[in-house]
Formats: structure tokens, sequence, C-alpha cells
């Protein structure tokens, strides 16, 4: 695949993912530019339209990034978010876009070096099956 | 994995007494302060020439009370008690003190260097008991000769001298060792006493503030007044 | 009642450095008027002129500047820049203190910060913030966050009077006539954070110092490595400002070092320099460091993993040997060092630059302080605290900590700083509130209806942005953004005085939405929100691009994609606030009650503290007596006895009528949010419910039960705790020919623990001590790989050494052996000096188990949904600056939970933690941010799917009358709802929405960025 630079939205959690993100910025961990943070106060607060308007918009992959499972600030929204998107998944291979784009991923606030490991598998993952269709579909 | 044959010594065939023995010495008071930082090795000039001469291990040997193997080493009798290592150490630690200090148990223990030791048939031994071990204080006393207990045997002097160009007898580190060492007849009979110019250079040069010229006069003050004269 | 007994609601902290900061800000938030002291122009102490911060290398001035900012602000802190304490008179509740002024020469109120009298200044003389390495003029602000941000006239014989400045000045704030002034303050207690001098390297001559050009203190590396330092964070050598390629930091000098009177360890250096090692590389891969040491003081949370960082990430090389001697080459100006290395050989190397980690001195200013206000000093001139009583001068109502109690890193510092707020709080409880002000703010402009006009504000952050992110092409990027009507760059933004350039640009320009592009909106969003409400704008028409942490700091190799990425985070900044409505704010009431997870130590100081401070408290155990760990400890390193401090504890917290105790009882659930938790606990078999405002965890841990060495298969290998009980209990008896070997590091520093149990050196060295004690001639043998005494502990090692206990090296790798040989116990070491095994005939073998967390930790954390750290202690919100609290508001943690500690250091982190409760106990209600949940009542269906969904119930369906029709409708109860945002992601009709993140914000940051 030539070289492409993926676009990836990510819907960080404000109290879990969003801290790691902000550990790897201070640890100095390096990882690819291809992500575009919008910070959520929780992962269950991300609705399936946002994962759906990020990717009909031509993003290459959707993040989601929670707490773990037991540990959600909010007590269940990571449950509800892992649940939305198990469902979203079968919506999208009937609608034929490709569902491996859309990644969830549970980083607490100390994994700084999960989140940077993410970021680089994500970005290597989506220049390997290469640029999400959607990107021409808007063009006339 | 097969381990290569390491001896092992062991604690209860040692004196663990012998720190406490070093500690009622004069100067050997902080022997037990040793934290093995090595500033002492780091600092020692004598540590360059052979890894055996290592102050460090030495301390360390006489903590465990590996106290035949600290009679027995060179360093004790090599060390020159210039002080440099004391200045560094953080514990105030004086090993030259140490050094004298054990050298005095050793002897009264009726511990001598022994000349069969492999170690020592390379040189001639030097016999201690014929030594005068006040000469250095004699000429410390003497105007000039203050710093003499400083050196530190780096040979900045010896490296400086022309006499010892021409001839290698003439050397004043080795000198100035003898008189520290208090090897008082061979100091007053040599030709380097009675030779040296007194133009100063090895003293410009010494880094520790050792006056040989001075130390010269001040030799000489003292072997005519004990009834030397010059052999030449 | 008397006017000289009457107590005073006012506390003066004298001292303006991090420790000082933050006793000033916890006083001031807990109802207190605070005076802050200072002698210098400005406050920010030794942590305003540091690069990096260990273990978390954050930019210190950024962490700092808050803070500063926050002190300036605060409406119960009057700061009193160049200001010394003359006399005291008085006692606890009511001192009258005499502070002279000196004059600084320009009028704090008039000045603007704009720098023209500099200009034209014709004096140059040394500039002291950059350590000498740089000039500043005769009047000048010590760095740019100074805080007060107004110049200062240096008149010790740099100004000449020419008066020059006068003239420039357009603001007419310079008056050369300015005289010194005598101000008398009346407080009801003082609290000491004086600081610390680094140590004079020219004492220990032989480094070098001030002779070789190329041989620099640690605190002026620190200038060097500074982006806004003398070389723009450029690493250069003094002699011929060219990068050296090698550079080598020497440890330990002056700090244990007996010769020059400074016996102790410094805590510090051991990690500074690895900090500034791995910083150094991170500028400039290619430069070779070298580390000299003796021990490796690794002690802290997270820094035995920061070390092996160094070594491993950044080859940072580590050797174990004093450098006693530094040696010049005349021409090139390199330092020669001549070590042991520690196979035996020799070496000399050559090192382009030196960096000499110099110890911490006590203050000079503190001594003179020490003796006006009459508080006993020890041996080495700092203040002398109790063990059992950290915080406590030996004055009563005077409070001391920081440095000055001890050499200590910052977090030790700002726990110490809250915990003397707590005594000084406790002490004049009654008073509380008494002297405070009300913050007025403007009232805030209507901007309904209103076309957004948003200001956008880049921030440099010094070269952590500037240097890899093209800023001025953002900032004219950020112009033609729509809506967009004013966008600057800022050297930093979160400074004072930038404070006061956006209140401007808000003003100047109408602005009504404002964006800010630097770090992270978790530290810095409330400082910038607070700047705006100041101007009149609604506290929530505000977003943060995060450009540093999340870029900048990432992507430091690629500028080009790290600008890129810039531009795009602000263009969906631009877009999102845009949208952002105004939200109000809910005041909610709190219940002024503290709930204390736990009833050892730490838990037991705190509650009483707070019951102390005025607050009932609830303490839950769930052992059936009170004590924890300290129930098995008999005396501290000093000899202080700690089962009478203990009895004594359990005795005052048992009768304090405030506190109320529950033992064997266990947590079931805790709901609630900050001043308002509902926790419910399980006592004997029945449930009960118990409503507070704030909780602090105290759940303790655990001592490691060792496997290895025949614990358990040989009854002469015991623990330390083991080895305190019989010497305690008089159950041993020694002789001259007893050998006891102490083993360290068990069950730590080691891959399933790979963090320092901290403690466990002093205790080998306590018990050695007692043994001593006990018969002068018994064998002790202690087998360690790094002796950790730091602090003031370092003289009870010097005490072991001299009574003759043999400390013995061992390395990870080849560690001791425990065997038996028919009925005799041998220990097996390799003694790295002499390269030789060594086999003792052990009457006893002493394990030095570690400290690990509780069991109870991965559920206790679930619970109340704070986070656990990679060991399983209990994660703080921020290791520098936020040493007790949690990211959750309401929550603090303090003792073992936290971390393994000495007893001294969890009652200073038990009094720090009723410190932070307090500030939101003493208030009269608090104030929720209106990020909650709102129904669009015209699209709901009454689906009851949000109410199902929502995890805190707060939403309820009615019937309502909507348009004339009556129909089913969700409602939500803002005082219960969290803004967690589940209900609005569910909600099939899009009737719901979230107020902050609502859809529509979200989904125009989508929009903005593909």
């Amino acid at each position: 695949m030539a070289d492409f630079e993926p676009k990836i939205v990510g819907f960080l959690c404000n109290w879990c993912t969003y801290a790691g993100a902000d550990l790897a910025g201070t640890s100095r961990m390096q990882y690819p530019s291809t992500i575009r943070p919008i910070r959520v106060m929780c992962s269950g607060s991300v609705d399936s339209a946002y994962i759906l308007r990020a990717l009909l918009e031509g993003a290459d992959g959707v993040l989601i990034g929670g707490c773990h499972p037991g540990d959600c600030h909010y007590v269940s929204g990571n449950y509800k978010a892992r649940r939305r998107v198990t469902v979203l998944k079968t919506i999208l291979k009937t609608l034929g876009l490709d569902d491996e784009r859309v990644w969830v991923r549970w980083i607490s606030a100390s994994e700084g070096k999960r989140y940077a490991d993410t970021i680089s598998e994500m970005t290597a993952h989506l220049k390997k099956i290469g640029p999400s269709p959607a990107r021409k579909l808007w063009s006339l | 994995m097969a381990e290569p044959q390491v001896k092992i010594i062991r604690l209860s065939e040692l004196d663990l007494n012998f720190k406490y023995e070093i500690q009622k010495e004069p100067g050997g008071e902080n022997i037990t302060r040793c934290f093995a930082c090595g500033s002492c090795t780091n600092a020692c000039p004598i540590r360059e020439i052979d890894e055996k001469y290592n102050p460090r291990k030495i301390i360390h040997m006489a903590l465990l009370g590996m106290k035949d193997e600290v009679f027995k080493s060179e360093f004790v009798w090599l060390c020159s008690s210039h002080y440099t290592c004391f200045e560094r150490c953080p514990q105030g630690v004086n090993i030259g003190a140490i050094a004298s200090a054990v050298r005095s148990i050793a002897i009264k223990e009726g511990f001598y260097p022994d000349p069969q030791d492999s170690s020592w048939n390379e040189q001639e031994v030097i016999e201690f008991d014929e030594l005068d071990q006040e000469l250095k204080y004699k000429v410390a006393a003497e105007e000039g000769g203050e710093n003499i207990s400083r050196c530190f045997a780096c040979g900045s002097c010896t490296a400086m001298c022309p006499e010892r160009e021409r001839d290698e007898r003439y050397n004043p580190r080795k000198f100035i060792r003898m008189i520290i060492l208090g090897m008082k007849k061979e100091v007053f009979q040599s030709d380097f006493l009675w030779l040296c110019s007194t133009h100063y250079r090895c003293a410009q040069r010494c880094p520790q503030g050792v006056n040989i010229k001075e130390i010269m006069n001040a030799i000489k003050n003292i072997a005519t007044g004990e009834g030397y004269t010059s052999p030449l | 009642m008397d006017e000289n007994n009457k107590k005073i609601g006012a506390v003066m902290v004298v001292g303006g450095g991090i420790g000082g900061i933050q006793a000033s800000l916890d006083l001031a938030e807990s109802g207190f008027k605070v005076y802050l002291v200072e002698k210098n122009l400005s406050i920010g102490g030794v942590m305003a002129q540091l690069d990096k911060t260990f273990p978390t290398n954050d930019c210190s001035m950024c962490i700092l500047s808050p803070k500063l900012v926050e002190c300036a602000r605060h409406r119960n802190i009057e700061l009193l820049t160049r200001c010394e304490v003359e006399s005291i008179e008085g006692s606890a509740g009511n001192f009258k203190i005499k502070v002279k002024k000196h004059p600084r020469f320009v009028d704090v109120s008039k000045c603007t910060g704009c720098g023209d009298c500099a200009e034209v200044c014709p004096v140059e003389v040394p500039d002291e913030y950059e350590e000498n390495l740089a000039n500043r003029k005769a009047i000048y602000r010590p760095f740019p966050q100074a805080t007060p941000g107004a110049f200062g006239i240096d008149k010790s014989g740099a100004c000449c009077e020419c008066m020059q400045c006068e003239k420039a000045c357009k603001a007419e704030a310079i008056l050369h006539n300015m005289l010194e002034q005598d101000i008398e303050l009346n407080v009801g207690s003082v609290i000491v954070f004086p600081g610390f001098d680094e140590f004079e390297p020219k004492l220990r001559e032989e480094y070098g110092y001030g002779l070789f050009s190329n041989v620099v203190t640690s605190i002026e590396f620190e200038r060097i490595l500074s982006a806004s330092g003398p070389f723009q964070g450029h690493v250069v050598r003094c002699s011929d400002k060219k990068t050296p390629k090698k550079i080598a930091w020497i440890q330990c000098v002056g700090s244990r070092d007996s010769k020059i009177e400074r016996g102790y360890c410094s805590s510090v250096c051991c990690m500074y320099a690895t900090k500034q090692a791995l910083i150094t590389k991170e500028h400039s891969p290619d430069i070779r460091t070298t580390i000299f040491y003796i021990d490796m003081r690794a002690y802290g949370k997270e820094f035995d993993r920061y070390i092996e960082r160094a070594k491993l990430e950044y080859k940072v090389r580590y050797i174990r040997s004093r450098i006693s001697e530094v040696k010049e080459d005349a021409k090139t100006h390199n330092l020669k060092i001549k070590y042991e290395r520690e196979d035996g050989e020799l070496v000399t190397e050559e090192f382009d630059m030196l960096v000499l980690s110099v110890g911490l001195d006590v203050s000079r200013s503190a001594k003179d302080l020490a003796e006006k206000l009459n508080i006993n000093l020890n041996s080495y001139g700092f203040a002398r605290v109790d063990s059992l009583e950290p915080l406590k001068t030996s004055r009563p109502g005077i409070f001391a900590g920081g440095v000055f109690s001890g050499p200590k890193d910052i977090p030790e510092t700002v726990t110490s700083a809250s915990g003397a707020c707590a005594l000084a709080s406790a002490l004049l409880s009654s008073v509380r509130g008494t002297l405070v002000a009300e913050k007025k703010y403007p009232a805030e402009k209507d901007v309904s209806g209103d076309i957004p006009r948003i200001g956008v504000f880049v921030c440099q952050c010094g070269i952590n942005i500037g240097g890899v992110v093209n800023v001025p092409l953002v900032v004219e990027y950020a112009k033609t953004l729509p809506f967009v009507v004013y966008a600057e760059d800022n050297l930093y933004t979160c400074s004072q005085d930038t404070q006061d350039t956006i209140k401007e640009a808000i003003a100047q320009h109408s602005l009504n939405r404002v964006v800010v592009a630097s770090c992270t909106p978790r530290t810095h969003e409330p400082l910038f929100q607070e700047t705006i409400r100041e101007a009149g704008l609604n506290r929530h028409l505000f977003e943060m691009a995060n450009i540093r942490d999340q870029n900048s700091w990432v992507h430091m190799k690629q500028p080009r994609e790290a600008t890129e990425k810039a531009k795009d985070l602000v263009r969906m900044a631009v877009a999102k606030v845009s949208l952002k409505e105004p939200l109000g704010r809910i005041s909610l009431k709190l219940t002024s009650r503290g709930l204390v997870i736990g009833g050892g130590l730490a838990g037991m100081v705190s509650a009483l503290r707070l019951a102390e401070e005025g607050y009932e408290v609830y303490l839950v155990e769930k052992e059936d007596t009170l004590g924890g760990q300290a129930k098995d400890i008999y005396y501290t390193l000093k000899g202080e006895d700690v089962q009478k401090f203990l009895s004594k504890l359990i005795e005052k917290v048992t009768s304090n009528n405030k506190i109320h105790i529950f033992t064997a009882a266990t947590i079931e659930k805790i709901e609630g949010f900050v001043g308002n938790f509902k926790t419910t606990i399980k006592l004997n078999s029945s449930l009960k419910e118990l409503e507070h405002g704030a909780v602090i965890v105290a759940s303790g841990a655990n001592e490691y039960q060792p496997t290895e060495y025949l614990f358990g298969k040989d009854k002469r290998v015991v623990t330390q705790r083991k080895l305190e009980e019989l010497i305690a209990t008089k159950k041993l008896n020694v002789s001259n020919q007893s050998s006891i070997v102490m083993i360290q590091c068990i069950g730590s520093r080691c891959d399933e623990n790979p963090y320092c149990s901290r403690v466990c050196c002093s205790e080998a060295i306590k018990n050695a001590l007692a043994l001593k004690k006990m018969n002068k001639q018994v064998n002790v043998y202690i087998l360690y790989r790094d002796v950790r005494t730091y602090g003031f502990k370092e003289d009870w090692y010097q005490k072991a050494r001299e009574q003759g206990v043999l400390f013995i090296r061992y390395e990870e790798d080849d560690k001791p052996e425990v065997k038996l040989n028919k009925d005799k116990l041998e220990v097996l070491v390799k003694d790295l000096i002499l390269e030789e095994k060594l086999l003792i005939s052990a009457d006893l073998v002493v394990l030095s188990t570690a400290t690990v967390p509780s069991e109870d930790n991965k559920e206790l954390s679930q619970l109340l949904k704070v986070p656990l750290n990679e060991d399983g202690f209990f994660m703080e919100a921020h290791a520098k600056l936020r040493p007790v609290d949690f990211a959750t508001d309401g929550i603090f943690v303090c003792g073992l939970a936290h971390s393994p500690k000495f007893i001294e250091e969890s009652i200073c982190q038990a009094n720090a933690c009723a410190a932070r409760a307090c500030t939101i106990l003493s208030r009269d209600e608090l104030e929720v941010e209106g990020i909650v949940a709102e129904v669009n009542e015209l699209k709901c269906k009454g689906c009851r799917l949000c109410k199902e969904i929502c995890p805190y119930g707060a939403i309820d369906v009615e019937l309502k009358k909507v348009l004339g029709k009556e129909k089913e409708v969700a409602r939500v109860n803002p005082a219960l709802c969290k803004g967690c945002g589940a209900c609005s992601a569910s909600c099939r009709s899009g009737s719901i929405d979230l107020k902050g993140f609502s859809d529509s914000e979200i989904l125009t940051q989508i929009g903005a960025l593909v």
C-alpha cells in the first residue's frame, strides 16, 4: 500500500484513557501522530452516531478508550460502550463497512505505555488494510 | 553451568575481633566507619602501580577479620602515609594511620614479613627493626621540611630532575621514600644527598608542596649533626 | 476574654517555595487568612529554577505556575515579598510578629511588567536565578512567571541610580526613594518552610569547582537544561559553548561526608542526577552520560522503575565508585577522572563536562529565623522534630516542614505542607472563617444570541511546544477559522501576567469564547476557566486543545506532523467552543463529616486531626482492634517508644466524642460524590449507612510472606519484625560468638515486586544497633544491594558501622544462599570487594521483607472508583503536586495504602489528608459544575430507557403537560446527575443531551476534523 497516513478519531474517557494518554506524554513515549483525540466524560457516552459520523466523514479508524471493566468512574459506562460497539459492528458489516476500523480498548490512567502501543498497533493495522473507502464516497 | 573453583572464606575461622583491636590504636578509631565508597582507592598513587595495593580492599579485609592476609599484604608495609586518601575519605577513615596501626599490631604479635613468601622473594627485605621511624618527623620539624609526609610518590620530581637523567641512582622520589621509611643509613650515605644542586625545579613541580630542596638541607644538617660527612 | 488570649483566625507562612505555597493554599481554602512572607522578589523557590521533576519528567514550571497564579489571586492570601521576620511575641493561638519589608523600589500595583525599564538600565550583573551563567539588569524580574509579576531594583551594589528606568517607565511605577517598612501582624500560628541552599562545592576543592570551567553544580545544570535558561536548553560546555560528548555526574558532593560536617544524606540527588542524565539524552541522544555513586537511593514510589528505565532505555551508565579527585586537561578543558571499576580495574576516563550533585544545606536565612522564632535545631542546623510528631517544632503553635526539617523531595514537601496546615487548622478551628473574604466576581455577561467571537491563545510552553510545533503558524491558521476574531501566542499561557493579557484581550476584542491550545485540561482547565470568569465570561465558554501532552511531547521527531495535528486540534476546539453555552453552577449542601477507611496509625491520626479541626468522623476498621501494622512495631530508629505512642493514640481516638469507631466492619458499597457520599458498612451481620462529605483511604498494607531462604522450614530464619519482637520482649540472648545475618530486599526490587520497600534498610540497622546494645561484640552482618538510609537516617548507618556491624554487598544476579549443613545454618555470599565467597555460620538469619499492598485494595479501588498503580498501591492524582489527592474530588489517601513508608511519613501524610479534607468540609456549600443532562420535552417519548440506564438514579419519568398535551417525559435531577452521558448515548430520539459535551458539540468536533 502506498504510504498513507491514517486518520484516527479517538473518543477518550476523561478519567482513564485521556489521563493515560497524558501520562504517555509526560513520559515522552513516542507514537505515530495519526490520532485526533476527542475528550468525553465516559466511554459510555459515545453515541453510535459519533462513530458512524466519523467513519462516514472519512476517518480511517475510530478508537474508543475507556476504563477497565469494573473500574468505570461512572459505575458501568464502559459496559454500555462495549455492548453498543458490539451491536454497531454487526450493523457496519451489514452496511458493507469494515468493522475492523472500530477499536475499543480499556486503558487506565497509569497505562501510558499501553496507550502509546495501542496507537502504534492501530496505525500499523490501518496502514495494512488501507484508507477508508468512505474517504472517496462524498467527492462530487 | 560448571563454576570455577572459588575459594570460600569461612568467617568462623577469621579473627572477628581484629577490627576492634585496630579501633583501639591511635588513628584507627574510625576504621569501621568505612562504607567502601572507593574514594581512597581512586586517590591512591600506589594503587596505580599495582592492583594488589588496594586500600579499600585492605580495609574490608581487616573489617572481616582476615588478619593473616592483611599482615601479609604488601600494601600495609608500603603505605607511605601521605594522607591523600584520608583527606578524600568522607567518613574520616585514616588509612595511613591504620596501616601504621596494623604494622604495630603485627609486630606485637610477632609477625614479620616473611622473605620466604613468594611475593617477597623478588625484593630485598627491609628489616623494619633497623629503621628510624623518627627521621621523617625530624625532617618535618626543620624549616621547609614540613610537607615531606605529603609525598604520594607521583614521580613529578624525578621527571624533572637533571641529575636523574644522567644517572638512575639519583632518584628524588626514591630518596624521599627512603626518608619516610626511615632508612637513615642509606639516606645519609647516598651520593645524591650531597650531589643535589638544589636548583628548585622538583619543588616547583611537586603537587603536594614537598620542598625537596629544603629537605636536602635539613637532611644534611641532621646528618652532620650525627657525625656523618659527605662521602664525596 | 483577654485580648492576648483570643485566638486569631490568621496564619503566617514563612517561605514562598512550593511548601509555603501549598500550605498557604490549603489554609486559605480552609477558612483562614494567610500572610505568605517571602524574602525574595517572587515566590516559587528552588522549584522555579528546575527544568524537569522526577519521576514524572513534568516540566517544573508548568506544574508550579498554576499554583503561583492561585496564590496571587486568592482572596484569603496576602503576598508579602521582600519581607523577613524580625521578632515574635506571644504564644500558640495569638502571636504578634514584626516583619521588615525591604524596599523593592517599584510600586507593585502600578508595574505592568512591560520590561521597558530593564531595556534602558545600563548595569549588568550576574543573575542568581540563572546561577550566574547569565546576566540580568539592576532592575529586573527574577523569571518570566514571577509572582508578583512586578520588577524590582537591586540596590546592593548593582543600581547606580542613573534614573533611566524612572524615565522609561510609562506606568510611573518606579520609586527610587522607597523606604524600609515595619509591619506588625497578628496571627494564630506560624508555618515555617524556609527551604534550602545548595552545598558550596568549593568546600571540597578536589572537584575543581571554580577552577575548572567545565565543572558545574547540578542546579547550574538545571538552568543549562532549561529552555528558558542561559543557553535556551542547548546542552553546552561553559568553556567553549560546544556540545559535550561525555558528561559525568559525581554523587554525594557535600553529603554523607562527615569530614565537612555534612554526614547526612540529601535524599534527592540520586534521583535528580538520573533525571538530568535522562533529560540530557532526550535533548541530545548522542551524549554519553555516566553517574558515579556510592549507593543508589531510589527509595520512593516509582523511583526504582525510573532508574531501570534510565539504564535500559536511555543507556545511562551507573558506576559504583565515589570520585575523590578531578584533574583538568589545560588545553581542552576536559576533565580526567580516575576510578576503580567494580571488577577491580583502575581506569582513567576523560569527560567533557562534569556535574557535581551537590547536597542540600539548611538555608542560611533559616538559622537566623530559627533564632528569632526561638525554635530548636538539630546538630546539622535543620529544625529538630520528633519522629512521632514530625511537623511540630519545639515551640507550640509553630510548625515546620519541607527541607527545613530534613532533606526531602517535592511530594514529601507538599505533603508536609498540607500536614502543617492541618495542625494549624486544628489549633485554630474555633476561629475558622473569622478573617476571610468573599470572592467578588464581575457580573456574567449575557452572550445568548450573540455571534461567537472566539479568542485563541496558543502556548509555546518554553520549548516544550514551541520546540516541536510551529506555533506562529498555528496562530496564523487559527485566525482563518470561523468565528475567530483574535489569536496570539504566549511563552507561558499559564503565567500570572498572561492571565491579565487574556482578560484584556477579552475586553478589547469583545470575546465571548476562549480557546487555549496548550497542555492538558486535566491540570489547567480550572485555571483558565477562573481567568475568563474574572473577565465576566461564563466558565463554560471555554475549550482547550491539548497540543503538548498529546502532541508535541509524543511526536518530538515529527515537527511537521505535530504542527498539522496542532492545527487540527485547534480547529476542533474552535468548532466545539462556538457551540458552547453558558452553564450554571449548582449549589449543593454538603455533609461536614469524614469517613476514614482503616484504623491503623495513619487512619487514626487523620481521624483525630479531622475531629480536632471540628468535624465528625466515621472510622471503619476491618479487624477487631485498632492499630494496624504498628501493633508489631516497638521502637523507631531514633529509639522512640512506638507502643506507648500507639496506645496513647488509641486512647485519644476512642475517647474523642467526634470520632465514631466501627471495628470488625467491612465496606459493602460507596455511593455519591464529593460532599455527599453514602457508604454502607457491614457490622456483625447487619448493614449500616453512613453519610459523609469526604473519604480518607488509610487501608494500610501487609508484610511480604517469604518462602525463600528456608523461612518456615527452620526456626532460626525469621523476619525483621519477629526479631524486633524478640528483642523488645527480651526473649533473645546474644553472646560474643553469636552471628546474626540479615538479608535485605526480600520480596522487593524483584520481578514480582519491582519497587523498593523503603523502610527495610533502616529497620535492619535499627535492629542491628539494638543487638549491639545487648552485646557490643555480637557479630552482625547485613547483606545488602544498596543501603537506602536517606536523610538523617544516614547517621544511624554510620553508627552501625562504627559499632562493628559489617555490611556486605551482593548483586541481584548472585544472591546469597542459605543452607542447612547438618544442623548448622550457613549463609554463603560473594563479597564483591574481595571477589571471593564468604561462608558465615549463622545463629539467626533475619529476612528484611517487603511491604506489599493489601489484598483488599482491588475491591476498595472499585468501590471508590479510584485507580491503583502497577504495583497495586493506590494511585494519587499527581505524583508531585497532589500526593494525597485522588483525581476524584473528595477522596484522599495516606499511609501504607499509598506506598511503603516510615511512621513519621505516615503521620505527615495522615495530617495532610485531614487538611485536604478540611478544604471541602469547611465550606458552607459545594458548587458543582453544571455538566448535567437535560431533556428536550418536545422530543421525549417517555420510553424510560434513560431512567434504566442511569447508574445514579438521577432520572425520573413523570406525567407532564407539554404544548397542551399530557405526556410522559423524563426529568433529570441535576443534583444527582454526575454528567456521564450514558443516557444521552442511548436515547433513541435524541431528546436527552449532556450539557458541555452535547451531541452537536461532539459531532461538530468530528466534522471539523475530517
